[in-house]
């Protein structure tokens, strides 16, 4: 099976907002920094599998609901 | 911006200006010029105690930074990517490097219509070695501020 290129979004902004969190704080809980958490909420940059995990048990959701894959073609 | 990215910048400048330096005590109207032993080894060492401070002197401040602001994923994969392409550019100047010295040496009996460096020159090698070095920093810390900055 291929799998093509594709787009990661997530919905970062909105849960940490929810769970009123600053960027600063939820990069700590997940051991990222601020720039890291801006860049992931502003789809600039795609976590690795074990951040994106860290970041939805952060949230208490699960990966799939903060992450979404788009596959391009 | 981030201290890495702020490193990268300070990295690149210090490089240019240490490069710039370079350029002044090995050229001459824009000539490769042919340096003494002495003044060559002398320029070298007074280079390398430049690029030694350039570094320290970010070491020394970030050192005095509270703890928890290491590098994280993404500062680590965009550090990955200057490597790389520092890599591919000292490969590829290596290479042209190789091709000059071959192809001198090939056609040792024409005369080429633009002027070739003689990489046989002490000067001319060191010059165009060193030269390399800080055209692939130059480039791994650009592709590292592109990173940030996109």
């Amino acid at each position: 099976m291929t799998v093509g290129r594709g787009r990661v979004s997530n919905h970062v902004r909105r849960l940490r907002e929810a769970a009123s969190m600053t960027q600063a704080e939820l990069g700590e809980r997940v051991g990222a920094t601020r720039q890291t958490i801006i860049a992931i909420e502003a789809e600039k940059y795609a976590p690795s599998l074990e951040l994106a995990f860290k970041l939805a048990r952060a949230f208490e959701r699960p990966v799939d609901e903060v992450f979404q894959f788009h596959a391009r073609g | 911006m981030s201290r890495h990215e702020k490193l990268a910048w300070w990295t690149l400048g210090s490089g240019i200006v240490i490069w710039l330096f370079l350029l002044t005590r090995f050229t001459e109207d824009g000539r490769i010029i042919e340096l003494p032993a002495g003044d060559a080894v002398e320029t070298y060492v007074q280079v390398i105690v430049l690029w030694i401070i350039a570094a320290l002197v970010p070491a020394v401040l970030l050192a005095k930074r509270p703890a928890g602001t290491d590098k994280d994923e993404r500062d680590r994969a965009i550090a990955a990517l200057g490597d790389r392409w520092e890599g591919y550019i000292v490969v590829i100047a290596i290479n042209v490097l190789v091709v000059h010295v071959l192809a001198r040496a090939v056609y040792a009996d024409r005369t080429p219509s633009v002027p070739i460096p003689d990489f046989g020159s002490t000067t001319v090698l060191i010059f165009a070695l060193l030269t390399t070095l800080f055209i692939a920093d130059a480039v791994k810390q650009a592709v590292v501020l592109w990173q940030y900055r996109r």
